[in-house]
């Protein structure tokens, strides 16, 4: 129970005493009415303190009868003073999107469509009204009279107050009116809203918007954790928009109970919507009934409903209609849509329905007689007489899905589907891979003959579950028709799907991750591969797609690839994330709070270096998980791959057995032996020490955890997290949605971990002397032993190099993985160009030695514009330039004026041949209006310069500064625009 | 006897090889430090006994190769291959960590052997914990060897 509470029924401004309601003739009344035991209640509630006092009202809702309980309400609705905060208004005058009220237990559905049948009566006059204006309202939406349909809003609030249902009407029409259209009372409710209030109106207003994913939004508040009656209502009302039936009847009475809390109007609504599993009898309940009746008979037809849509411009209607449909939660025919398509358009394995045989008797008389066959052609799936319904569920996605689902459950799987039927099913359903019962695709699977068909399924099935065997199955038959038909290449396999279906091709695009294609073993026989195959497929993508970011991560794979070659070392990546995993778990525990927060962050926000508290908890919330997760967090490498794997035979095991096999007689000498032995006790303890303390996430049972969860722990963690606040805000702005933002937040917390693994690597090279013991060894050294001392010193050394060979290769366990997130060190960039170069002008070097300190490196997916500027530049040096001529480079941070940044400012200047001349070349370096820029990477010949140009148009972040040729060299001078310096 | 070790740590995979020659008398035949290593040798030959380590990379480390996939389960798919093949090479899975993930679940190893079963449907003859600190494992891998 909340005893905070600073919001209560605002709308009470009469609040009087006992002594004054007692007066009113009219209570007194109603006192009367009441047996004398409960009257003894009402006035025990009084004077009781909260917790007492809803204790004797929760006794009294319990035993005493509907009739009773009006009474009850009304009496103790009139005064809040002593016990505030348990009867809410039943027209409130405030918008009820918190927890405004103490919950009390709840009654069985019956009993309180009981109350409500009562409260019909008492307030028929006023609901009278509120129909009539419905009526109007309804009317001028599917009209489009937008101006008119406002004024009907804030007449309906003057009658009947604030509603859910009122704010789903003004948040409909606001998504439908042109945003040039004032409609002042639907905005106005739906910023009364948002300031009472954060889940349930957001949650509304980007479910009705375009570009929300419906599905992940309904997992997120369906399984918004279960506080008990501290989170009910919001819980509760928050799911109208996505899931208003009641799973059972205890869910119905707490639906009611939470409903009835918002307003009675909102109580009618969820009665009407959920009556077709509960059914409220005509006999029992007349005006309830009568009700339901009415609402129906002033909403449009679905047809009128569907009407406008087809002037908006929506990618796909059927699916902006569903996503707007709980606006229309009166109105029978689409009360039966919803259950149709809330029922089978969605994981089966929800803990929030099942499918009863009521839902599937229900859903077989809304469905057409659909078979799987009759789903791949343009057959009409549903018997509603509505014929926009018809074309929209036709030619849309959502109904096809939940039939397909439908036709599996009542079949249980045990049909049949051809293969080019089921290519075509597959392009028009979306989201089968979340809403399929996998046991009954694996039956549709097994039966089919046909291998392309069978990886269908499985495509589906592998990325629902997260059994390994599935996934197996599906990685198997894929490379067994790879092999067969396809040469053994996975990329002629993808073209070879979307010959038959583009969907499907694409589906197996975003299927075939790294993750997925290493363990393709049969086909991909080595680390290079899985790069360049997911390189390639990238490219495939970007061409088919005609988009131009899927081109750049080909490019940037490839440029790593090469990089990987220039540096030519071993690359042993122990650290990762489950990326797939950790953006399942940001989707279910993070978006909805994100949202919230970022729709309420003024714009202004976006430069800004101060972090919206609530952002920052956000963004430590998903750091917290990325590190510590033990199935798909850091932690869990940590643990599986270092710990408990190799980190002590590495460091101990390997170093001593190596030297005691080469220096076994020497270590065995008498006096040598027990320092030796005392030598390995120390150094296995220190060992120890590092894998039982510091190779851990700090936390209050390991404080010298070496990677630490919190984002404020070091001054550049908190630039980075500054930075991924502003692009989140940045990207929410700009879309309005935020789709991007469980890529920004993964590949923010790679940042932030990339300062935690340099402390560990940091660690790890301070602890070189530590390990080596010095002072022991010089014990050994010095002693004066019959074997030779040079014996004694070489040992020493192997010792030192073979401790400090293990720690410089387990530096690059604690690496980001350079596939998961686009990273680039300049040098190497420059390095790796150099080298390809080579490949072209045998005889032509330059020098690409560098310092690690002063390395810059670039970390996001630009580099790749970097690295064809360098191609460009050396490729000219090499070709034109001196023969053996010097080609020097100058790399540098600094801030730039006029881009109001910083930028990394790149200069590389070559020699000229000894017989050219200076204007000459200048004449050639300069570029005329005329030249053709668009199209420069289309030509060979002397197309360099324009080609760096180009890359200037085609990014703008990338700047040409300079391309002359002045003492003898010609220089360039190239920047490119950071985000953050490094 | 031939026996393939599963394994990508260097001294482990010493430290049981020798092992085995001690008991059995015999040597290892094959040793794959990677899934895709494991998987050439169980596609070409039939094995008396596979030990299996669960963290592998995918593939081999090669110089300027870049870095295979880290797979915390790779052991898995050695299981799953056998399957896939409809063979039933004797397994035992080998493992410094103390659990084992199962569709996204970790399982105790005193409890991975039936879970194993019961989610892959795969037959290992036991799941041990190695630890260089003690011989507990050479215990228990003598008492599995017994099964064979």
């Amino acid at each position: 129970m909340r005893e905070d509470l600073t919001t209560i029924n605002k709308s009470t401004t009469n609040k009087i005493s006992l002594k004054s309601l007692l007066s009113q003739s009219a209570n007194t009344n109603d006192l009367k009415k009441l047996r004398l035991q409960t009257r003894n209640k009402i006035r025990a509630i009084f004077t009781a303190k909260i917790a007492k006092a809803i204790k004797i009202y929760t006794e009294l809702r319990k035993r005493s009868s509907a009739k009773e309980l009006v009474l009850v309400d009304s009496i103790l609705r009139l005064d809040t003073t002593p016990n505030d905060g348990f009867i809410p208004e039943l027209f409130p005058s405030d918008f009820q999107c918190g927890e405004n009220y103490h919950r009390v237990d709840t009654i069985s559905y019956l009993k309180q469509a009981e109350i409500i049948e009562l409260l019909l009566e008492k307030y028929s006059e006023k609901l009278d009204k509120f129909l009539n204006l419905l009526g109007a309202l309804n009317f001028n939406i599917v009209q489009s009279n937008y101006k008119d349909a406002d004024t009907d809003i804030e007449g309906i609030y003057q009658i009947s107050g604030y509603s859910h249902f009122l704010l789903r009407k003004a948040c409909y029409l606001r998504e439908l009116a042109p945003s040039n259209i004032a409609l002042e009372s639907s905005d106005r409710i739906i910023d009364e809203a948002h300031d009472n209030g954060r889940i349930i109106p957001s949650s509304l207003v980007q479910c009705y918007q375009e570009q929300q994913d419906f599905l992940s939004m309904k997992k997120s508040i369906m399984n918004i954790a279960d506080r008990g009656k501290s989170n009910k209502f919001t819980r509760d009302i928050s799911r109208l928009t996505f899931h208003p039936f009641a799973r059972d009847k205890h869910d119905f009475n707490e639906l009611i109970q939470s409903n009835l809390q918002s307003s009675l109007i909102d109580a009618i609504i969820i009665l009407k919507v959920n009556n077709r599993h509960f059914n409220l009898s005509s006999e029992k309940y007349p005006r309830l009934v009568n009700l339901f009746g009415r609402l129906q008979a002033q909403s449009p037809s679905l047809d009128q409903i569907i009407y406008p849509y087809f002037s908006l411009n929506y990618e796909n209607i059927e699916w902006m209609f569903y996503k707007h449909s709980s606006a229309w939660l009166e109105n029978d025919e689409l009360i039966a849509y919803r259950e149709v398509q809330d029922h089978l358009f969605d994981d089966p394995n929800s803990a929030y329905f099942t499918l009863t045989e009521t839902i599937i008797s229900n859903a077989k008389s809304w469905f057409e007689d659909v078979s799987l066959e009759k789903l791949a052609d343009d057959s009409p799936l549903t018997k509603s007489p509505s014929s926009n319904l018809q074309k929209i569920t036709t030619s849309g996605y959502i109904t096809r899905s939940s039939a397909f689902n439908f036709i599996l459950h009542t079949t249980e799987g045990m049909t049949t589907v051809s293969e080019s039927s089921l290519f075509k099913i597959m392009g028009k359903t979306r989201d089968l891979a979340r809403t399929v019962n996998v046991e009954y695709l694996t039956k549709l699977s097994v039966n089919s003959n046909s291998k392309l068909a069978q990886i269908v399924c499985y495509l589906l099935i592998a990325r629902k579950t997260r059994n390994e065997a599935d996934n197996h199955q599906l990685r198997r038959l894929i490379q067994n028709i790879t092999i067969e038909k396809f040469d053994g290449n996975l990329v002629m396999f993808v073209k070879g799907l979307s010959e038959k279906s583009f969907e499907v091709a694409e589906y197996a695009y975003d299927v075939c991750t790294e993750d997925f294609i290493a363990k393709l073993y049969h086909i991909i026989s080595s680390a290079t591969e899985i790069t360049e195959t997911r390189a390639e497929l990238h490219q495939w993508m970007g061409e088919v797609s005609n988009n131009k970011n899927y081109i750049d991560r080909a490019r940037n794979l490839l440029i790593d690839h090469q990089i990987n070659k220039t540096r030519n070392e071993l690359d042993d990546n122990r650290i990762f994330v489950d990326v797939a995993r950790f953006s399942e778990w940001l989707n279910d525990e993070v978006v909805r709070d994100l949202n919230v927060v970022l729709s309420s962050i003024d714009r202004t926000a976006e430069s800004s270096d101060i972090v919206d508290p609530q952002l920052m908890q956000i963004i430590q919330k998903s750091y917290e998980r990325f590190c510590s997760d033990n199935i798909f967090g850091m932690a869990s490498y940590l643990g599986r791959r270092i710990r408990h794997g190799t980190f002590k035979g590495h460091l101990y095991s390997s170093v001593v057995s190596s030297l005691e096999s080469e220096y076994g007689a020497f270590l065995r000498d008498p006096v040598i032996e027990p320092i030796w032995d005392h030598w390995k006790t120390l150094y296995a303890t220190i060992i120890y020490e590092i894998i039982r303390e510091r190779l851990h996430v700090n936390s209050l049972s390991k404080p010298k955890g070496l990677l630490n969860p919190t984002i404020n722990a070091s001054k550049p963690k908190t630039e980075i997290v500054v930075r991924c606040a502003q692009n989140l805000l940045k990207d929410f702005n700009e879309h309005r949605n935020n789709q991007n933002s469980v890529q920004l937040l993964t590949e923010y917390c790679w940042r932030l971990a990339e300062v935690d693994l340099r402390n560990i690597n940091s660690y790890l090279k301070g602890q070189k002397a530590t390990l080596i013991q010095n002072e022991l060894l010089s014990n050994i050294k010095n002693h004066n032993h019959d074997i030779d001392g040079d014996y004694a010193k070489d040992f020493i050394r192997d010792l030192n190099h073979l401790i400090n060979d293990k720690l410089l290769a387990m530096y690059s366990w604690f690496k980001k993985p350079v596939s998961i997130s686009p990273k680039a060190s300049l040098s190497l960039l420059y390095k790796a160009v150099v080298a390809e170069v080579k490949d072209t002008f045998e005889n032509f070097d330059a020098d690409t030695n560098f310092e690690d300190s002063d390395d810059i490196e670039l970390v996001g997916g630009a580099y790749h514009v970097l690295y064809d500027a360098f191609y460009v530049v050396v490729y000219n040096a090499a070709k034109h330039g001196k023969p053996n001529g010097n080609v020097l480079r100058n790399f540098r941070v600094e801030y730039d004026e006029r881009q109001n940044s910083k930028v990394v400012r790149i200069t590389i200047s070559s020699e000229i041949r000894d017989n050219d001349s200076e204007q000459e070349i200048n004449s050639r370096l300069s570029i005329s209006p005329t030249d053709d820029i668009e199209n420069a990477q289309l030509s060979e010949d002397r197309s360099g310069i324009r080609k760096l140009h180009h890359l200037e148009r085609t990014d703008n972040y990338f700047s040409v500064e300079r391309i002359t040729c002045e003492n003898r060299k010609v220089i360039v001078v190239l920047t490119y625009a950071l985000e953050i310096s490094i | 006897m031939k026996i393939l070790l599963v394994e990508d740590d260097d001294f482990k995979s010493n430290s049981l090889s020798d092992f085995i020659n001690e008991l059995l008398k015999i040597k290892v035949l094959d040793i794959a430090p990677s899934v895709v290593e494991a998987i050439k040798h169980i596609t070409h030959q039939e094995y008396d006994l596979i030990l299996v380590d669960m963290a592998i990379p995918s593939h081999p480390i090669t110089p300027g190769g870049g870095a295979p996939m880290s797979f915390l389960t790779g052991g898995l798919e050695i299981l799953l291959e056998l399957k896939s093949l409809g063979r039933r090479d004797p397994c035992i899975i080998v493992t410094q960590y103390p659990e084992i993930e199962l569709s996204g679940q970790l399982y105790p190893l005193s409890k991975a052997k039936n879970m194993i079963k019961e989610t892959l449907d795969c037959d290992v003859l036991a799941c041990i914990a190695y630890s260089e600190d003690t011989g507990e494992w050479k215990n228990e891998l003598e008492a599995a060897l017994e099964e064979l």
